[in-house]
Formats: C-alpha cells, sequence, structure tokens
C-alpha cells in the first residue's frame, strides 16, 4: 500500500511534470527567450571587452577574463534563478481563484514552486547548456579550483530559495494592490542593479555596496557567481557570501510568512 | 469620485516606476564609468545620450503604436478584429486612435525628462544645419521604430501570436533593440551589418550622435549618416506593404 509520502511526493511530482509540458508546448516563445538570452549574453561580454580594451587597467583590478566568466555565469544563473510565479500569483489573486485554491489539500507554496519548476527545467536544459558550450567555444570557461565548483553548487541552490521567496513576496502584493505591473518594473530595475547581474558588485563605490547588502538581491546572483568566478579561493569573501545568503533565506521566510498571513485574513475578510 | 483618485494614484505610481526604472539605468552606467574612462572612445554622457535616443524613440512611437500592435493577436483571437475592419477608416490608423495608451503616457515623460538631462551634459556646437539634422533624425528615429511595431503587428496575419518576435525585436532586456543602447564599434562585422542592414537599429541614435559628437570613428562608416532619413523611409514602407499583404492575407482566409 502507497504510505502517505509517496502520495504526496507524486503529487508534487505531477505538478512538475504539468508545468514542464505546458511549457514545452509554447514552443516558439521556449526559442525567442533562448536566443534573447544569447543576445543578452553577448552585448554583456561586448561591453566588458570594449570597457577593458579602450582603457588602462590599473594592477589592483581584477582581469578580463574573471568578469566575462562572471557574466557568463551569471547568465547560466538566470536559467535557474529566475520565477514566473510573480505573474500566476498576481492573476489567481486578482481573479479570486486563489480562494479555491486554497481549498485544495496542498501546501500553496509547494505548488507554485513546483509551477515555477517546470520553466527553470527547460530553461537549464535549452538555454543553460547551449550557452555554456557556447561560452566555451567563444570565450573560454575556466574554473579556477574543482572545489569552487561544489561551493557554487550549494550557493547556487541557496539562491534558488532566495529567489523563489521573494518572487512569491512579489507575487502576492496583488492581496493589496490592484495594478501591481509598476511595482514588477520597478522592482525588476532596482534587482538587476542591485543584483550584481549587469555590473559585478566589486565595481560597486562603497555606499552602493552597503545599499546592496541591504537588500536580498545580491544573495541570488552575485554570491554563486563570485564564488565560481574567482580565480584564487577567498576564504573570508566565500564564507561572508554564504553566511549572508543563510540569513537572507530566514529573512525573507519571515517577511514571506507574515505577508501571507496578513493576505489570507484580508481574503477571509473580503468573503473570498 | 473615488476612482478619480484611484486614477491619478495610479497615474502616480506607473510615474515613479518609469522613473525608478530610469535611475537605476543610469545607476548602472554611472558604476561603470567610475571604474572605466570610456567605452570605445565613448564618454559618460555620450553613451547616456546614446541610450536615451534610443528610449526616447521607441517611447514615443511605442506610446502610437506598442498597445495596439501587440495586442492584435488578441483581437483576432476575441474576433474583435473584424469589427474593425467594417469601419470606414483606415484600419491601421483606427487601431492607433482607438487604443491610445495612456500608460505608455508616464513612460513617455520620463523618457522625454531623462533625455533633456542627458542633452544638457553634453556639448554640441548647434549650427542651423545640425538643428535640422536633429529633428530629422529624431522623426526618422520614430519612424524606425514605428515600422518595427507595425511589422511585428502585421506578422500577426499570418502567426496570430507575436509576442515572440516582438520580444526579440524590441524587448528592453533581451531585444535586438538594447545593443543600440552602446556604440555599435563594440560588436563584431556580422552584428554591425544586421544592425545596419537588416534591423536598422545603428540609424535610430548611433549614426546621429556620432555625427553631433563628431567622434572620430564617424569616418569608419563614411557617410552613412545621412542615409538615415532613407532607412526611416525604407522601414515604414516595408512595414506598410507587410501590412497591406497581411490584412489581404486575413481577409481571404476568411474569418
Amino acid at each position: 500500500m502507497f504510505n502517505e509520502g509517496e502520495i504526496v511526493l507524486k503529487l508534487y511530482v505531477g505538478f512538475i511534470k504539468n508545468s514542464v509540458q505546458r511549457v514545452i508546448t509554447y514552443r516558439t516563445n521556449v526559442w525567442a527567450k533562448t536566443l534573447g538570452k544569447f543576445l543578452y549574453l553577448y552585448v554583456q561580454v561586448s561591453v566588458w571587452i570594449a570597457l577593458y580594451e579602450s582603457n588602462n587597467i590599473s594592477q589592483n583590478m581584477r582581469g578580463l577574463q574573471q568578469i566575462i566568466l562572471y557574466v557568463v555565469i551569471n547568465n547560466l544563473l538566470s536559467c535557474l534563478v529566475e520565477f514566473n510565479a510573480i505573474d500566476l500569483l498576481n492573476q489567481k489573486i486578482k481573479t479570486g481563484d486563489i480562494a479555491l485554491d486554497l481549498m485544495k489539500p496542498f501546501n500553496y507554496m509547494l505548488y507554485i514552486f513546483c509551477y515555477g519548476l517546470g520553466d527553470i527545467i527547460i530553461n537549464v536544459c535549452f538555454q543553460a547548456v547551449p550557452m555554456l558550450l557556447f561560452s566555451m567555444i567563444f570565450w573560454g570557461f575556466s574554473i579556477a579550483e574543482y572545489s569552487l565548483i561544489l561551493i557554487f553548487i550549494c550557493s547556487a541552490m541557496l539562491s534558488i530559495v532566495i529567489s523563489f521567496l521573494f518572487a512569491y513576496f512579489i507575487g502576492i502584493l496583488a492581496f493589496w494592490f490592484l495594478v501591481t505591473w509598476p511595482i514588477n518594473m520597478a522592482t525588476r530595475a532596482i534587482y538587476k542593479i542591485m543584483s550584481g547581474v549587469w555590473i559585478p558588485i566589486w565595481l560597486f563605490p562603497g555606499f552602493l555596496k552597503k545599499i546592496s547588502l541591504c537588500l536580498p538581491f545580491q544573495s541570488i546572483y552575485y554570491a554563486p557567481a563570485f564564488i565560481l568566478s574567482q580565480p584564487v579561493l577567498d576564504k573570508v569573501e566565500t564564507i561572508r557570501l554564504i553566511e549572508g545568503q543563510f540569513v537572507w533565506i530566514v529573512i525573507m521566510g519571515g517577511i514571506v510568512n507574515v505577508a501571507w498571513h496578513c493576505g489570507r485574513k484580508k481574503l477571509v475578510i473580503q468573503g473570498g | 469620485m473615488k476612482s478619480k483618485l484611484e486614477y491619478r494614484l495610479g497615474f502616480c505610481v506607473e510615474i515613479l516606476a518609469n522613473f525608478i526604472m530610469l535611475l537605476a539605468y543610469y545607476l548602472g552606467i554611472w558604476v561603470m564609468f567610475q571604474n572605466f574612462d570610456n567605452i570605445d572612445g565613448w564618454t559618460y554622457q555620450e553613451t547616456l545620450l546614446l541610450f536615451n535616443m534610443n528610449w526616447l524613440c521607441y517611447s514615443i512611437s511605442g506610446f502610437f503604436l506598442w498597445a495596439p500592435m501587440l495586442n492584435i493577436g488578441n483581437y483576432i483571437q476575441s474576433g474583435e478584429f473584424d469589427s474593425f475592419l467594417i469601419r470606414p477608416m483606415n484600419t491601421l490608423i483606427y487601431l492607433v486612435f482607438r487604443q491610445f495608451q495612456y500608460t505608455f503616457i508616464a513612460r513617455l515623460i520620463m523618457a522625454i525628462i531623462f533625455f533633456t538631462y542627458s542633452m544638457q551634459i553634453i556639448s554640441i556646437s548647434w549650427s542651423p544645419l545640425n538643428i535640422c539634422y536633429f529633428v530629422v533624425s529624431l522623426m526618422s528615429g520614430i519612424a524606425i521604430h514605428a515600422g518595427v511595431l507595425i511589422i511585428i503587428g502585421a506578422i500577426s496575419f499570418w502567426t496570430i501570436q507575436n509576442e515572440a518576435i516582438g520580444n526579440f525585436l524590441i524587448n528592453s532586456d533581451s531585444g535586438l533593440r538594447t545593443f543600440a543602447d552602446y556604440p555599435i564599434t563594440i560588436y563584431g562585422r556580422v552584428v554591425q551589418a544586421i544592425l545596419i542592414f537588416v534591423v536598422p537599429y545603428a540609424f535610430v541614435n548611433y549614426f546621429p550622435t556620432e555625427f553631433f559628437l563628431e567622434k572620430e570613428s564617424f569616418y569608419r562608416f563614411g557617410y552613412l549618416h545621412i542615409l538615415t532619413p532613407v532607412a526611416a523611409v525604407v522601414v515604414i514602407t516595408i512595414a506598410l506593404v507587410l501590412w497591406k499583404v497581411g490584412m489581404r492575407h486575413y481577409n481571404s482566409t476568411g474569418t
């Protein structure tokens, strides 16, 4: 006989399978997004190469190879870490569907997570793998030590959790805001800067570095990307980054819990 | 009463969101130039002007065309499109005026403000010829972007959904349009050729600003900047032809 654990596992695996199928049916979108990611990577690397070649680089600046590696890793990470759950959550809350969903006997957050995994699995297969091969051929992709890969994998796992929690939080803001796309737009812009996905945080002036520490974004992209791209293992910095990731998981977890609780109460009061 | 207040509040939020978005971009470029002096000979102010011109032309053309062109697929699927065809007015013009995307106003206002700022921090010697060319290139830039949007819309007549090709061409994060945010000299020859001859985004901002700023690289491309209005006319012509062909195709396949 099946035990309860097996049934629950099958349920969530089913969600993931459904999600993957959902993404695959929009094949043109997958190809278009993949091409878009390649274009973006090309622009970024071109910019950094041009910057390095047009200027005198002082000795204490990091090398071009490290920045290219950093940029490539960030693009690979973006396949792993981006959750489009925001749109789904927004929609469900606005249409009121969520009231029905919440009556079902599964953990809603896990459900949304599995929904997002569909995109991620497809992205990793169709975007990350080709981009990695492409980068290896055109720009090289040399990791300093093998131990970095292990630490990177751990860091990336933490990143996925933080990224999901943040996306979930923004998604449930729909409980309070009817029109959420401006919030999404502004958040994405701040995210792009403060996560280091565009400009590495080691290039930030002091005050900006401090600001980025007050936000979870650098724990999503900068932490793992820095760890894997460093030419020499910087133990102090690596430990600091990983610790930061744990801290942010706790903080975001707390924020999401509070917001979710308040949101559900609002739903009940509205007679949803 | 309440809805008017909500409307105004919503508008303020959109203005703020657009402001934050442009500010974030400026911040990134600023950080970049804190560490580097120039990119292929282009300074901080010059790179900003490049970005702003691209963004301004995109915003102006998008104000008229973004919503109608990206939604044609939805109109076709819902059947609404047929009701547009019955009107005695040219369908394209009707689509533009029917849905004045007021939400783009916030984007447009911010684009103009930031563009004005970037113009103030740059030094250009203004002669009557320069002013003339400036107006022409601005209008050409808007026309090129408008043409691209119309082409994206026309594609819907065959594929219904045009989100994918739309994103590829104009998306602010990963589209071809963002190539023009930087001087095209940083790219390989093939990409440059695409940006000049296939999707002429280089004519929107790169060639005009290269001319105004009297850059050395100017001579690398010869007098290509003169062709800016030509590029605009070509793109618009192709766009309108494709639109006509698309409409005919739509009508002939039956509704």
